[in-house]
């Protein structure tokens, strides 16, 4: 699995998970202040903050394929 | 709608002038620092954006008039379920890292100038590339319809004396004007002032929602109270629609022919890596503030119908105004921010249009054309365009945030050419092409019944049309490429 693949991977879970999924009208009463389902998906947000300004900073190059891709193979048809 | 106190008064009035005047002046300095009569020199600045440009002219562009009226018209209707904003406003730079280490390397060696360069230079086969030109060409300008549309709303609603007209003709003028004195330089330089003062715009309307009407009360108790529908969990298809929505937006985003630009204008990899990095966090402090706006003005000015609530960020400031009269000049610079999150968004739009056009369709039909020649229709195609836009925003009926989705979910069809274009060789120019058709149709096809009042679900499941359309692109794609094996 290349890398860009298992960060699309990765960014697609996160994405997915920043959804409340598991707050249901049942599950989630009304308590004081701000909806817990609200709260979470925050958080799961700074999470996903997080997790993107590491891989920028840690993947950059690999993804550029500067040493490992000859550009001038890009090309297909 | 009620109108109370003015944003727009006298006062309002002479700062928005002396800031246009000021953009105009920024416009000729970017005249001034051409270095060449030359495509590149004038659609990407010479490729010499730095840190604070670069940085500035992306968050510029990618915070539009849509964050302040739009995102907050969505908040006060559908309550704290779209903090999914916050969420797809970062989705779209895990776009960017996703494709642009790779197209920003490969820019610089093969002087890319536009979307469609890296297209034919990927799959060399002409009709996918002016394809992928004239599905950006259609997103933009629904992207500066939008923004016109929003400009005209702000004015009409915030002053007591211009129509929607008269602001929607003086500031398309303006944009055009500038645009075409220095291209990308003068565009990014006035995004700089245009950027700093959306920021700071932000965070003074978010400072003063919260420390002077004690917001945070406002929204855990007064709101409750008002809309306690607010306080229930996402159904079933709230939820799907959720995913689709970050998904459709994010990566929507991210393909902004502009934002592309952008990328191929960075001076270096390490001022895009630093830009982007900081980009990352910019939603909770511009989006996540506007949404406020939306659900404090839902509590304070609640009844306001579907046109009405993509002007609650004037009626807050009204409000504002009323309640505490000494922010009355602080709010001045709220009323730049809007000007400076629509005109630099605009500005960028029509600059790409004006490259997509000129050198994916005009220049290959011209091969003889110098650079000089090439840049002045370029020039000219910007403001035949600038009028034709002026005339749709005053007609057009579509809410603001409704022209954003239909302009995104015809962008993310292009998003596979991109995408696995950038990854993989293995990807044949046919079902690309195949499938981008095919993407696309669906997509217009929903669009249109809808609008023509077809009996259909606007979502379904909860699944924007533009996701089906790229589902059916990438099986398209996927079956292609196995059969060419």
């Amino acid at each position: 699995m290349t890398l860009a693949l298992k960060l699309f991977i990765s960014v697609l879970v996160l994405i997915a998970i920043t959804v409340p999924w598991f707050y249901t009208a049942e599950a989630s009463p009304v308590d004081e202040g701000l909806p817990n389902w609200f709260i979470y998906s925050l958080f799961m947000t700074v999470i996903f903050s997080l997790f993107l300004f590491y891989a920028i900073g840690r993947f950059w190059d690999q993804l550029s394929g500067e040493n490992t891709m000859d550009s001038d193979s890009d090309k297909k048809d | 709608m009620e109108k109370g106190i003015f944003i727009l008064d006298s006062t309002g009035v002479t700062v928005v002038i002396v800031y246009l005047i000021l953009l105009i002046i920024i416009g000729l300095a970017g005249r001034f620092a051409r270095k060449e009569n030359s495509m590149d020199d004038f659609y990407l600045g010479g490729r010499n954006l730095g840190i604070i440009v670069l940085l500035l002219t992306l968050y510029a562009t990618q915070y539009s008039g849509n964050t302040l009226f739009g995102f907050s018209g969505s908040a006060y209707r559908n309550g704290f379920w779209f903090l999914l904003s916050v969420t797809f406003m970062m989705a779209v730079i895990a776009g960017y890292l996703l494709y642009a280490p790779r197209l920003y390397y490969l820019s610089r060696h093969k002087r890319y100038l536009t979307t469609s360069d890296f297209i034919q230079d990927r799959y060399n086969f002409r009709p996918l590339s002016i394809l992928v030109s004239l599905i950006g060409i259609v997103a933009l300008c629904n992207f500066i319809l939008s923004n016109l549309k929003a400009i005209g709303l702000f004015v009409e609603s915030g002053s007591a004396n211009i129509s929607m007209a008269q602001g929607v003709i003086t500031f398309a003028f303006i944009v055009v004007l500038y645009e075409t004195l220095g291209g990308m330089r003068s565009v990014a330089w006035t995004d700089v002032l245009q950027g700093l003062v959306l920021f700071v715009g932000c965070l003074l309307i978010f400072g003063v929602i919260i420390f002077q009407l004690d917001g945070l009360h406002v929204l855990s108790v007064n709101l409750r109270e008002v809309r306690p529908e607010f306080w229930n969990p996402p159904t079933i298809d709230q939820k799907m629609s959720w995913l689709s929505s970050i998904l459709i937006v994010g990566f929507g985003i991210s393909l902004y022919p502009q934002a592309i630009q952008r990328i191929y204008a960075a001076k270096s990899k390490s001022v895009l890596k630093r830009s982007l990095q900081v980009m990352v966090f910019l939603p909770f402090v511009t989006t996540l503030f506007m949404l406020t706006v939306g659900w404090v003005g839902a509590a304070k000015i609640p009844g306001l119908g579907k046109e009405a609530s993509d002007t609650i960020t004037v009626q807050m400031l009204n409000y504002i105004i009323t309640e505490v009269p000494q922010m009355q000049v602080l709010l001045i610079v709220f009323v730049a921010a809007v000007f400076a999150a629509i005109m630099s968004t605009v500005d960028s739009s029509l600059l790409s249009i004006s490259s997509s056009i000129t050198k994916d369709i005009y220049a290959p039909l011209r091969p003889n054309s110098s650079q000089a020649e090439l840049t002045l229709f370029g020039k000219l195609i910007s403001w035949l365009l600038m009028a034709a836009m002026t005339v749709l925003a005053l007609i057009t009926q579509d809410t603001i945030w409704r022209l954003i989705e239909i302009k995104l979910e015809l962008l993310i069809q292009i998003a596979p050419a991109i995408f696995l274009g950038i990854h993989t060789k293995r990807l044949c120019a046919g079902p690309v092409f195949a499938g981008l058709i095919v993407g696309t149709a669906i997509t217009l096809f929903y669009v249109i019944a809808i609008k023509l009042g077809a009996d259909i679900p606007d979502r379904p499941f909860g699944i924007h049309a533009g996701l089906w359309g790229l589902i059916v692109n990438l099986v398209i794609i996927g079956m292609g490429s196995l059969l060419k094996k």
